[in-house]
């Protein structure tokens, strides 16, 4: 097994990025390039127990889309964040992709994805615009605001869909893993990522998904300590997403088994149910969130939240929505939380 | 003799009406060389949804909306509106499981002729605007000359 994941592979799956970056680009020479270009952005209206002022307007992501055909095969997709961070406006470059997708049954892609994992994680990227709720379910937060599961990796991707009269999807990514960063990987395993999915009806997809990892000594836990010793992340998980003309339904759940070296398996649960009903071009809805973690994992050392809320979406056109959400959520060392957010999410 | 002119007045308002009942009703319509022929109301869905991309014999299908009848179109066949089926489109070419939006043109004619030329073209226009330059599509073994045709 070790032998899978180890430097060979590294150099296999470089061998194969290179392959299809000269491929993209000897194609593109022979052929103009089609390429798209959008942006997505949102500003929030928060009121309510979520910060120091009672209330507060914030500027969301302002994100960039690219999206080329290098060839009637080969694409190029790129992905390109603008936010603040603290003292600044900082640039973060969220998924970069070259794909082969010579059928759509079959399709390598090699660069920065999001993480097969689940359906919100792959339906749904930064622009605030695409999502159903104001922002994402807690289970699939960012890494970089307090995300529990590794949302992007990078490596390489191989993915296909409608397959059969079940119409099956699949998605095996290997790639960097917990604590590495898009141009190196911390230590010679490479995560795994492995997706089946069926889409039963046009409205129905119902799919299972896990992950497999092991990290190195030293790699920060979501409370930024070392962790002191190498650990494993294994997780499995299921989804259901209705996504019809009157009713829509999102609900995932994924099992998280968390091993320190020379310490116990330590078992969490991350789950969240989204429904909404549809009336024209208005969408009443409601989500409930829970994370419920070992208080002995030392990778999440973080305490059990709780969170539900109830909103409306208003879609005034394709590419524009204003959503208001009543939410309160409850964690088991803080207080309750109750705020109202409005937001007015575009894209262009 | 005025009997004649009522009755044949009757009749031709009778057929005006029929005529413009027909012409209401939205054909979807292929290339004539295209291997569908019949399909069920849900494999319609899926690809208008962007679900199923290919055709059975490995065509890339390209599907093409008519712009003043999509809203009526989309309400009927999916139960959306045509800004949602827009948003639809945008997640999934972001996605990477599509690489193109619909094509969308304003006039029947234009449509016609584009399915004319492209062998993996799925389109609608009004029953009215069909010609044999292309192939109308039975759903669920239906025309839309038939009652019980599902798309109105």
């Amino acid at each position: 097994m070790s032998s899978i994941f180890s430097r060979p592979l590294a150099r296999r799956t470089a061998a194969v990025t290179g392959a299809l970056v000269l491929a993209a680009s000897v194609a593109g020479a022979q052929q103009m390039q089609q390429t798209t270009l959008r942006g997505f952005t949102d500003v929030t209206y928060r009121a309510g127990s979520h910060g120091t002022a009672p209330s507060d307007f914030g500027l969301g992501q302002f994100v960039l889309h690219i999206m080329s055909k290098l060839s009637n095969d080969v694409h190029f997709m790129g992905e390109t964040v603008f936010e603040y961070d603290q003292t600044d406006f900082a640039v973060d470059v969220e998924r970069v992709i070259v794909s082969y997708t010579p059928r759509s049954y079959l399709n390598v892609s090699a660069g920065k994805h999001h993480t097969p994992l689940g359906y919100w994680n792959n339906a749904y990227h930064h622009g605030a615009l695409l999502q159903p709720t104001i922002e994402r379910p807690l289970m699939d937060r960012f890494e970089d605001d307090g995300g529990i599961l590794p949302i992007h990796t990078t490596g390489l991707l191989l993915s296909g869909n409608d397959v059969g009269p079940a119409h099956l999807g699949y998605s095996f990514l290997v790639g960097n893993g917990i604590g590495s960063t898009p141009i190196s990987d911390n230590n010679p395993r490479k995560s795994v990522t492995a997706e089946l999915r069926s889409q039963v009806t046009s409205y129905l997809e119902v799919g299972v998904s896990g992950y497999d990892d092991l990290a190195p000594r030293g790699t920060l836990n979501l409370a930024g300590d070392s962790m002191p010793a190498p650990f494993s992340m294994r997780t499995i998980g299921g989804h259901v997403a209705l996504l019809g003309g009157h009713y829509e339904l999102i609900s995932e759940y994924q099992r998280i088994m968390n091993h320190l070296e020379g310490d116990g398996t330590h078992p969490n649960n991350a789950m969240f149910v989204y429904a909404g009903r549809r009336f024209g071009s208005i969408v009443p809805y409601a989500r409930w969130d829970k994370l419920d973690f070992d208080p002995a994992d030392p990778y999440f050392a973080v305490a059990d939240v709780q969170a539900a809320l109830i909103g409306a979406r208003y879609d005034f056109s394709a590419m524009g929505t204003i959503k208001l959400e009543g939410r309160q959520s409850k964690t088991a060392l803080d207080r309750n939380r109750q705020e109202l957010v409005a937001q007015v999410a575009i894209g262009f | 003799m005025f009997r004649r002119q009522v009755a044949a007045l009757g009749a031709a308002f009778i057929l005006a009406l029929g005529a413009r009942g027909a012409s209401a009703q939205t054909a979807v319509i292929v290339h004539r060389t295209s291997p569908i022929a019949n399909v069920q109301l849900d494999e319609l869905r899926r690809f208008f949804l962007g679900k199923t991309t290919i055709t059975g014999n490995g065509q890339q299908i390209t599907l093409v909306e008519l712009s003043p009848i999509r809203e009526k179109f989309y309400k009927s066949l999916l139960g959306l509106t045509a800004d949602e089926v827009r948003r639809r489109w945008v997640a999934m070419v972001f996605k990477g499981d599509a690489t193109a939006l619909p094509y969308e043109l304003s006039d029947a004619a234009s449509v016609r002729r584009y399915v004319a030329e492209h062998p993996g073209a799925v389109a609608f226009i009004p029953v009215g605007d069909v010609d044999d330059t292309v192939k109308v599509v039975r759903i669920d073994g239906k025309l839309p000359s038939d009652a019980a045709y599902p798309i109105k």
